[in-house]
C-alpha cells in the first residue's frame, strides 16, 4: 500500500480550471465539474470559515457572497462562480478592523456557539446592501433560511439591526468585502 | 484574612475593568468565531489525511450473513477497511459522566447484527470523500432480515424479536427481558394512602417526541497516529478526559495512548456528551492505515445518531380541595432507541426531576428504559427532565382551573423550596435547596406579563385568532456533586493558573466550551480573584496529555463545578502573589492585598502591581508562579426558572405563534449577563420547538428515518422566534457557588414546553397531552377536523 497518502486522487480527466476572484484577489485553481463553491473554498483554498452544515441548503452556514448576492455555497457549483466575485468571512475584516456587523455580534451577544456567525454575516450584509434600512423585523423575515440553535434569534437580530443604524450613519451599505 | 477584596461581588453596571463579576463583557472566543478565524474539528487539516465514509444498514434488524470487501479494497486511494471481523469482540459504553463499573456496555465498534436503520456496518478510509464514498457502495453484505420493534409498545409486547441478547453493566453479564433495558423505580411515602386522601384526582396521559439536538456542527472526527503509536485525536466532543477513557477501553489500548485535543464546539447540547460510534471506527481506521484519518458525518447521519429520548408519560395527581398535593404518580416508557447508551441515567434524572417540583407526601416514579430498532436516543439539554416537566406542569394548571385557585398562588403552595431535599442527580445524588428565587420569579414574572388578563382570555371563544397565556415552572441541578465519595457519578475537575511575566495570568482547564461562553466566565472568575481584568486571563486551548482532569461539560455544571475549582485554584496563585509581594515590599503577608491589578498595604498607600510582581520574580529567579488545584464537589446548587408566554392561536389554520415571553431565572449571582441571556433565550427557542414542531418520525413499516434534515425536520428560524423576550432575574447568592452562582443551561430550557402547553390551553380551552402541538393537532382539538 502506499504509506504517503495523498490528499486527493490527483487530477482527472473531466477536471476543469476555474478561474475567479475571492476576496478581492485572483484565484485560479482546479475543480472537478460537480464540485460545490464550497468544497473549493473550503478544501481546495482552505478558507475554512465559511462553514458546511447540511450539504442540501437547509442550514445557511455556508453562505458567502457571489457579486453580491447571498448564495448558499454548498449548492453552488464552483464552475458557476468562474469570472465572479466572491466574498467570504475572511474578506469581511480583523480583530483590527473589523466589519461593523462582526464588532455588534460579538459585542453584543449575537456569537455564541459561532458556527452559524460566517453565514449570518454574509447574508446580513447582502441585505444590508439591498436595503440600507431593513429594521429587525425586516431582518428576522429575510435572515429565515439561516438557522441558528444558540441564540433563538433575539441577541443576533438585534445586534445586526444595531449595527445597521451604525453603518447608516456612516454611509455603509454593507459591502464590507466586495 | 484579607479576602474581602476579592470576595465583594461587583455591580453588573459598573466601568470599571477590574469589576469582573456581572459586568457584560464580551466572551474572548467571539471575535475568532466571527472572522472565520476559529477552527474547529471540521476545519483541522493534516497532510495526507484520509477521509473515511460508513457503510450503514439499510434494515432495522437483520444479522450481517457475510461480508465481501474485495472490491473495495482493490479500489485505487483505499487504505483501509473494516468490518466487525476486525473491530474488538469486547462491548463499550458510551457515557463520560459515569464511573466504567456501573455504565451499560452493549456497543461493538462494528456490530455483527444491525439494530436500526443506519447502523454500522462497514467503514472505509480512502485519499478522498468521492474514492471512500465508492468504496463503501462496492462492498457486498448478504443480510438475514429478523424482525423489527419500530416503537416502545410493539419492543415490549410479547413475542417482539430480542433486539440485545446481553447488556453489561460494568463487568456483570445482564439478560434484558422483553427489551426492557431497566426498570426505574423511586417513590416516598404511600401512594394509594395519598391518593386516598386527595379530593380531586387527575390522570393523563403524555406523548413526547424524539427532538433532535441540531447543533449547526456535525460530528467530525480527526485521528493522527503518531510514530509512537499513539494517537492524536481532534473530536467534537463534551469531554476531552471522557472521550479517551471510552476510547481506550472501546479499542483496549491503555489511556495514555490518546491524546484528545480540546475544540470549541458549534453547539452540542448534549449530542458531544458521550462517546458515540464514530469515534472508535476513525481510531481504528488510523491504527489500521498507520495514515491521518477523518470523519465528518453528513447532517443526516449526524441527525440519526442522537435525539432527546421519545416517551410516553402517564402521571396521576391527588390534591385536597385547599390546594395541597398530596398524591404523584408516574409511569413512563422511554424508548432509548437501538442502544443503551445513556437511557437508564436519563430515565433516573427523570424521576428524580418529578419527585422534586413540588412537596408531595406520597409520590412513585417507574420508568422502563426501552430498547427499540430505531436510532439511538442520547442526552439533550434537560436529561429526562422536560419530558417529566411537561405533565407535571401541564396538571398543576388542570388541578388550578379545577379548584379555582390562581395557578401561581397553587405553584407557591406546593413548590420545594430552601431547606428542601431534592434528587439533583437521580436517586443517588440527594441535596438540600439552600438559594431560592422561585417565590420572587413568580410574583414578578406574573405581573411583568399580565397575568391578571388569564381568565378572561379563557372565555373568549370568538374570532379567528384566539390568544392565551400559559406558565411552565421549572429547576435544574447545577452540578452532581454530593457528599460521599464513592459514587455512581463522576464529578470533578480541575485547573493550572500561571502568571505569565508581564502580569497576565494562563488558565489551563479541559472544561469544553460547547458555545455558551462557559470557558469566560472562567476568566471572570480567575480575574476576579486575582485583582485583573477578564482579558487579562488567557484560557489556553488545551489537550488531554496537559490538563487535569475534567469530567465532560454538562449538567448545567461548568460555572458552579469547575468554575469554582477554577476560583480555588486562584485563591490559591493569589496567596503566592501576596507572598511575593510582601517580600518585595518588606511587610508582612497578612497584610496585603490584591486589587485593580495591584497588590495593596493596608492602611497604607504602598502597593506593587502584579506586572511589577511577576518581572521581579523572574529577575530574581523566584521560580514560575503557579497553581493548581483538583477536586470533587460536594454540593449542588438548583436553579430555578419559570417562563410566562403569550401566544396566538389561528383557529383556521390551527398555526401557533409565540407573541411575547417573560423569563424570570434564580440563577444565584449572575457572572455575566450577556451569556446567561444568551441561555435563557436560546433554551427557549429550543423549548418552543419541542412544543410546537420538532419530531423525528421513524416510518413504521420500513423503520427508516424520515426526517434527518434541515429541509425535513424543521426547528425555529429567525421568522418563527419570539423577540419580544423579557429576561430578569432574582436576587440570590448561593452560599456555595463561585461568587454566588448557579447553573442555568438546563433550566433554560425545561420550562419552556409546558408554558406554551399551557398558553395554548388557556386560548382554545383544550390540554394538548401530544407533544409537538402542530396545527393539524389544534384543529383536532377544536374539533374542526
Amino acid at each position: 500500500m502506499n504509506r504517503t497518502g495523498p490528499a486527493d486522487t490527483g487530477r482527472g480527466a473531466n477536471d476543469r480550471l476555474l478561474t475567479l476572484v475571492v476576496n478581492g484577489d485572483p484565484v485560479s485553481l482546479v475543480v472537478k465539474p460537480y464540485e460545490s463553491l464550497n468544497s473549493a473554498l473550503r478544501d481546495r483554498l482552505n478558507l475554512t470559515g465559511t462553514k458546511r452544515g447540511c450539504d442540501a441548503g437547509g442550514c445557511g452556514t455556508c453562505t458567502v457572497r457571489v457579486d453580491g448576492q447571498a448564495v448558499y455555497s454548498c449548492m453552488y457549483p464552483a464552475l458557476r462562480a468562474e469570472g465572479r466575485s466572491v466574498a467570504t468571512v475572511e474578506g469581511l475584516g480583523d480583530a483590527g478592523r473589523p466589519h461593523p456587523l462582526q464588532a455588534a455580534l460579538v459585542e453584543g451577544g449575537g456569537v455564541q456557539c459561532g458556527y452559524c456567525t460566517p453565514g449570518v454575516l454574509m447574508a446580513g450584509c447582502a441585505l444590508y446592501a439591498d436595503d440600507p434600512d431593513i429594521d429587525a423585523d425586516g431582518l428576522a423575515e429575510e435572515l429565515a433560511g439561516n438557522l441558528c440553535r444558540c441564540t433563538g434569534y433575539v441577541k443576533l437580530i438585534e445586534a445586526l439591526a444595531g449595527a445597521g443604524e451604525q453603518m447608516r450613519g456612516n454611509g455603509m451599505r454593507g459591502n464590507g468585502n466586495d | 484574612m484579607t479576602d474581602t477584596v476579592a470576595e465583594s461581588p461587583a455591580v453588573g453596571t459598573t466601568s470599571d475593568p477590574f469589576a469582573n463579576i456581572g459586568r457584560r463583557v464580551p466572551k474572548f472566543d467571539a471575535i475568532h468565531k466571527a472572522t472565520g478565524r476559529l477552527k474547529f474539528v471540521g476545519d483541522v487539516r493534516i497532510a495526507g489525511m484520509l477521509d473515511i465514509k460508513i457503510l450503514r444498514s439499510p434494515h432495522p434488524h437483520a444479522e450481517i450473513v457475510s461480508i465481501d470487501t474485495s472490491r473495495a479494497e482493490a479500489m485505487p486511494g483505499v487504505k483501509a477497511v473494516i468490518t466487525h471481523r476486525d473491530a474488538p469482540a469486547r462491548p463499550y459504553g458510551r457515557e463520560f459522566a459515569l464511573p466504567p463499573e456501573y455504565m451499560p456496555r452493549d456497543n461493538f465498534v462494528i456490530p455483527d447484527k444491525a439494530r436500526y436503520v443506519g447502523d454500522v456496518v462497514a467503514a472505509v478510509a480512502a485519499t478522498s470523500v468521492d474514492v471512500a464514498a465508492r468504496a463503501v457502495a462496492a462492498i457486498e453484505v448478504e443480510y438475514r432480515k429478523l424482525p423489527a420493534a419500530l416503537n416502545a409498545s410493539a419492543a415490549v409486547a410479547p413475542g417482539a424479536a430480542t433486539i440485545h441478547d446481553a447488556v453489561h453493566w460494568g463487568e456483570e453479564r445482564e439478560v434484558p427481558r422483553r427489551n426492557v433495558l431497566r426498570t426505574v423505580e423511586m417513590g416516598v411515602g404511600d401512594v394509594a394512602a395519598g391518593f386516598a386522601e386527595a379530593d380531586v384526582i387527575i390522570e393523563n396521559t403524555f406523548t413526547v417526541p424524539k427532538q433532535q439536538q441540531s447543533p449547526m456542527e456535525r460530528r467530525c472526527i480527526v485521528v493522527d497516529p503518531r510514530p509512537d503509536g499513539r494517537l492524536d485525536v481532534w473530536c467534537t466532543t463534551q469531554s476531552i478526559h471522557g472521550l479517551r477513557h471510552n476510547l481506550a477501553r472501546a479499542l483496549g489500548i491503555p489511556y495514555s495512548r490518546i491524546n484528545v485535543h480540546q475544540s470549541f464546539l458549534g453547539g452540542a447540547f448534549g449530542a458531544r456528551l458521550d462517546m458515540n460510534v464514530d469515534e472508535p471506527i476513525a481510531a481504528l481506521l488510523a491504527m489500521k492505515s498507520g495514515l491521518p484519518v477523518r470523519l465528518q458525518l453528513t447532517r443526516e447521519e449526524d441527525m440519526m445518531s442522537t435525539s432527546r429520548h421519545p416517551a410516553t408519560v402517564r402521571l396521576r395527581s391527588g390534591m385536597k380541595r385547599d390546594g395541597t398535593l398530596v398524591a404523584h404518580e408516574m409511569e413512563a416508557h422511554v424508548d432509548t432507541g437501538a442502544y443503551a447508551c445513556s437511557g437508564e441515567w436519563v430515565t433516573k434524572c427523570m424521576g428524580g426531576w418529578f419527585m422534586s417540583m413540588y412537596r408531595v407526601p406520597h409520590q412513585k416514579f417507574t420508568g422502563h428504559v426501552i430498547y427499540t430498532n430505531t436510532p439511538p436516543a442520547a442526552g439533550f439539554r434537560g436529561f429526562g427532565n422536560p419530558q417529566a416537566n411537561v405533565p407535571i406542569e401541564s396538571h398543576m394548571d388542570i388541578l388550578a382551573d379545577r379548584l379555582g385557585i390562581d395557578p401561581v398562588e397553587l405553584r407557591l403552595r406546593n413548590y420545594i423550596r430552601a431547606g428542601d431535599a431534592y434528587f439533583a442527580q437521580g436517586p443517588n445524588v440527594v441535596d438540600h435547596i439552600k438559594s431560592c428565587g422561585v417565590e420572587e420569579i413568580l410574583t414578578s414574572g406574573a405581573r411583568r406579563i399580565g397575568w391578571e388578563r388569564r381568565a378572561e382570555l379563557a372565555r373568549q371563544k370568538e374570532g379567528r385568532i384566539l390568544k392565551g397565556i400559559g406558565l411552565g415552572r421549572a429547576f435544574h441541578t447545577s452540578g452532581c456533586g454530593q457528599a460521599n465519595e464513592v459514587s455512581d457519578i463522576l464529578e470533578y475537575a480541575g485547573s493550572t493558573i500561571k502568571i505569565n511575566e508581564d502580569g497576565t495570568a494562563n488558565l489551563t482547564t479541559a472544561l469544553v466550551d460547547m458555545g455558551t461562553g462557559n470557558l469566560m466566565g472562567h476568566a471572570q472568575i480567575v480575574a476576579e480573584t486575582l485583582g485583573l481584568r477578564a482579558e487579562d486571563v488567557i484560557v489556553n486551548v488545551t489537550d488531554t496529555d496537559s490538563s487535569p482532569y475534567d469530567v465532560v461539560t454538562h449538567a448545567s455544571r461548568s460555572t458552579y463545578v469547575s468554575g469554582m475549582v477554577a476560583k480555588l485554584a486562584a485563591e490559591k496563585l493569589r496567596d503566592k502573589l501576596r507572598e511575593l509581594a510582601a517580600r518585595i515590599l518588606e511587610v508582612a503577608v497578612e497584610d496585603v492585598a490584591l486589587a485593580h491589578g495591584h497588590a495593596r498595604v493596608h492602611g497604607t498607600d504602598r502597593s506593587v502591581s502584579i506586572e511589577e510582581i511577576a518581572r521581579t520574580a523572574q529577575m530574581r529567579q523566584w521560580g514560575t508562579i503557579m497553581a493548581e488545584e483538583s477536586r470533587r464537589a460536594v454540593t449542588t446548587a438548583s436553579h430555578f426558572t419559570c417562563k410566562f408566554v403569550e401566544v396566538s392561536v389561528d383557529t383556521e389554520t390551527g398555526h401557533i405563534t409565540v407573541d411575547r415571553v417573560v423569563a424570570g431565572s434564580d440563577v444565584g449571582n449572575v457572572i455575566n449577563p450577556v451569556l446567561v441571556e444568551g441561555q435563557i433565550h436560546g433554551g427557549a427557542a429550543q423549548a418552543f420547538g419541542y412544543a410546537l414542531m420538532e419530531e423525528i418520525q421513524v416510518d413504521q413499516d420500513t423503520g427508516r428515518t424520515l426526517n434527518p434534515d434541515f429541509l425535513n425536520y424543521k426547528i425555529l428560524t429567525s421568522r418563527d422566534a419570539c423577540r419580544d423576550f423579557d429576561v430578569f432575574f432574582a436576587d440570590t447568592y448561593e452560599d456555595t457557588g463561585p461568587f454566588g452562582a448557579k447553573g442555568i443551561g438546563e433550566s433554560a430550557n425545561n420550562d419552556g414546553a409546558s408554558a406554551i402547553v399551557n398558553a395554548v390551553a388557556n386560548a382554545i380551552g383544550v390540554h394538548i397531552t401530544d407533544l409537538p402541538i402542530t396545527p393539524e393537532k389544534v384543529l383536532r382539538a377544536l374539533g374542526t377536523i
